[in-house]
């Protein structure tokens, strides 16, 4: 096999394109998850923080919470709307942190099968040059 | 009847008879006579335009002479008669002037001339043909040297760039990777303290949330480790890789110098026997033919005198034999060396001058040498 130089520059550039337009494409994606996350988030918390005053309200109206009143009831119901709004919160950041460890996976596996492609063909190339090297050797001591 | 004599004629009352040994002595090239240098000093007789050789009829013939020439003249002969005895005489003479030049050309080896000139354009086509197969050699070493050199330096520069590559790119894309486990949430401290509320059992929640987030990205750690752990070890194995397909290349490369450098001595061999084996054959075919014109030679000689003719010669490519009779008389059927016993002595003085001063040898030396070699 002849060396070509022009068909190693047109693998190369087909790997890299190929690469580099996946990688944008789920590097756009990444980002369009992470900012739609941070959207739900931001709603989470706005919910969270209107009802907050409404489950004082509740308790409040059945006189369990008032100007010298405090409740059993009221502060394990506060307790309880506090570690809901927390395990909502971890649970959306975990899944959150997940997913975008996920895509860092997938991209660094990405990058391997690439550099992978690149080497190969740069190993090839060695081989056809060595090859090529040969072929012009046994030419020149007049084997062909 | 004047006879001449040394002439290889005898008379017998008034028969002349043709006897080549009669004067053998008298001749040193040949047995058969010679017209001498000046044949009116020597009784020759010149009728007209023609020779009486050795003969000169002082009577007229009265009895013709038999077919046999045997036969004697009864007391004179006829002008017829003395015209034939002399055509005889000049034929025999002839006949004699032509087995004395071949016996001189056989004996002095001058036949010789041309087949050993044509030795000597074979042995020199030889040298030059045995010169160029050499050289063909040279040059094939040369190639095959050369191209070796090319060829390694072509194949090593490309196991370099790729090393080179392979270097700068180390293929390890997990290292970068960190699990880290997000920001634990709010717990709503201040919240709850307004209200007179503890935290406690929702920080204690927190604090699970974040052990068991903690325990997932450990994992994914270990993951990621493990991923880069195995990218490390084949970037590793491909330079390994990359240095034994350069082992391999430079090893194969370095076979096939070898084994073109012995093809280049096994067609040098053959060249050289194929070429030593037309030098041969050639030299047989010259050899064959001058045995054959020898053999020619002699048969014509031992045809004209009736006798075999010895060759005394050397021929250029050493197949002569040996020198001279010693003065010794010439043994029946040999012809007598051509040189006279003085020049034999000269040239055996000669010889013996020659290796002698060059060995800085005094004259005593070379009289001790010469006498010795003559039995002195």
């Amino acid at each position: 096999m002849a060396y070509n130089p022009a068909d190693y520059e047109a693998r190369r550039r087909g790997y890299t394109q190929q690469y580099g337009a996946t990688s944008a494409m789920n590097a756009y994606a990444n980002f369009l998850s992470q900012q739609r996350g941070t959207r739900e988030r931001q709603g989470m918390t706005e919910e969270y923080n209107k009802a907050q005053p409404r489950v004082v309200s509740g308790y409040s109206r059945r006189g369990m919470v008032g100007p010298n009143v405090r409740s059993g009831l009221f502060a394990r119901g506060l307790q309880d709307f506090a570690k809901q709004r927390a395990r909502s919160f971890s649970e959306f950041d975990q899944g959150q942190q997940e997913q975008q460890r996920m895509y860092d996976l997938t991209e660094a596996q990405r990058l391997e099968a690439f550099r992978n492609q690149l080497a190969d063909m740069e190993s090839e190339k060695a081989q056809t040059i060595a090859d090529a090297a040969r072929q012009l050797y046994a030419r020149r001591a007049g084997a062909i | 009847m004047a006879h001449v004599p040394g002439h290889n004629v005898e008379q017998s009352g008034n028969v002349f008879v043709w006897n080549p040994g009669a004067t053998q002595t008298t001749r040193v090239t040949s047995q058969v006579p010679s017209i001498p240098t000046s044949p009116e000093a020597e009784n020759f007789v010149r009728t007209s335009d023609n020779f009486f050789y050795g003969l000169q009829p002082s009577k007229t013939p009265t009895t013709a002479p038999t077919s046999t020439g045997g036969s004697g003249y009864g007391g004179g002969m006829t002008a017829d008669e003395a015209l034939a005895l002399a055509k005889f005489n000049y034929e025999k003479e002839q006949e004699a002037r032509k087995a004395s030049g071949l016996s001189d050309y056989y004996t002095g080896g001058s036949y010789n001339t041309g087949f050993d000139a044509l030795l000597k354009m074979i042995a020199d086509q030889s040298k030059v043909s045995e010169g160029a197969i050499g050289g063909a050699y040279d040059r094939a070493l040369q190639n095959i040297g050369q191209g070796y050199d090319v060829a390694k330096g072509l194949g090593d520069e490309g196991y370099r760039a790729l090393n080179t590559y392979l270097a700068a790119n180390q293929n390890n894309p997990y290292a970068g990777i960190t699990a880290q486990v997000g920001s634990a949430p709010d717990a709503l401290t201040d919240y709850l303290s307004a209200y007179g509320v503890s935290d406690q059992p929702v920080q204690g929640q927190i604090q699970a949330d974040q052990l068991q987030a903690q325990q997932g990205a450990a994992n994914f750690q270990n993951l990621a480790n493990t991923l880069s752990a195995l990218a490390q070890q084949g970037a590793g194995s491909r330079a390994a890789e990359s240095q034994m397909a350069q082992l391999l290349f430079n090893t194969g490369l370095g076979q096939e110098r070898a084994g073109y450098t012995s093809q280049a001595e096994n067609a040098q061999a053959q060249a050289l026997a194929a070429l030593q084996q037309a030098v041969y054959q050639s030299r047989f075919g010259v050899e064959e033919k001058r045995n054959a014109l020898a053999q020619e030679l002699a048969q014509t000689i031992s045809q004209l005198t009736g006798t075999a003719p010895t060759n005394n010669s050397g021929s250029g490519s050493g197949s002569g034999s040996g020198s001279g009779n010693g003065g010794n008389a010439p043994l029946l059927g040999q012809l007598v060396q051509t040189a006279t016993p003085q020049e034999i002595l000269a040239n055996q003085l000669a010889n013996l001058v020659a290796p002698a001063q060059a060995q800085g040898g005094t004259a005593q030396q070379l009289l001790d040498e010469l006498n010795a070699r003559r039995g002195r």
